[in-house]
């Protein structure tokens, strides 16, 4: 049984290196990590600044993806991290980390952690453009 | 009953506040009371969920206790 090794949400840097070290272990043959960035465009528009917004149950429902992901896998260990509040052009919002004996689970193991994240964790994005128009984003 | 609503992203956006406190008897009750007074609601609120007391809801016609909180959440656009 995989364990969930990390899970929260923060308003701090979050370090992919940091993710990577939570899942190492002796048994593990493989760590496949992700990290979501922010960029500066979207549809083809410069994006100046971005923040997203947390629900209070954020946290609880991303320990809860964790665990469904790391039953439902076989992996060795889990860590998942989402930031919140504003956050700089080029650094992690998302951020995944998955260690499993080979690396074929830890890759599927880790897409699912990052869709399912995206599908169920309540945070929403709203961004600027260059232009100083502004949209939360998937909400027209 | 008294019921607080509060509004994520886009859905405070459109309300232009935080949080309602109004009466009502049903979730329902609860969102057309939101959308008479503030009516730029009505076009994000067909693509919205609902937590009562931050559980999800499923059905609207649910009755809502005294001072229950309705939290009004848009798609998620996390990662």
């Amino acid at each position: 049984m995989a364990n969930v090794a990390r899970a929260f949400v923060t308003t701090d840097v979050i370090l992919v290196s940091e993710l990577a070290a939570a899942v190492r272990s002796n048994t593990a043959g493989a760590i496949v990590t992700f990290s979501g960035d922010v960029r500066d465009n979207d549809h083809g528009r410069d994006v100046s600044s971005l923040e997203y917004e947390a629900h209070p149950t954020a946290q609880n429902l991303l320990e809860k993806v964790a665990s469904e992901i790391a039953a439902r896998h076989e992996v060795l260990s889990v860590a998942v991290a989402h930031r919140h509040g504003p956050i700089p052009i080029g650094e992690s919002a998302l951020v995944a980390a998955v260690s499993a004996k080979h690396r074929k689970a830890a890759f599927d193991a880790c897409a699912d952690l990052v869709d399912e994240v995206k599908a169920q964790i309540p945070i929403w994005k709203h961004q600027v453009f260059a232009d100083g128009t502004d949209e939360w984003v998937n909400c027209a | 009953m008294a019921v607080t609503v509060r509004f994520y992203a886009a859905a405070r956006k459109a309300a232009g506040v935080t949080e309602l406190k109004l009466d009502a008897a049903t979730a329902m009750q609860v969102l057309d009371k939101a959308v008479e007074t503030h009516p730029n609601l009505a076009q994000v609120l067909p693509q919205c969920s609902f937590l009562l007391n931050e559980v999800a809801l499923h059905d609207l016609n649910t009755q809502v206790l005294d001072n229950a909180t309705l939290d009004v959440l848009p798609p998620f656009a996390g990662g």
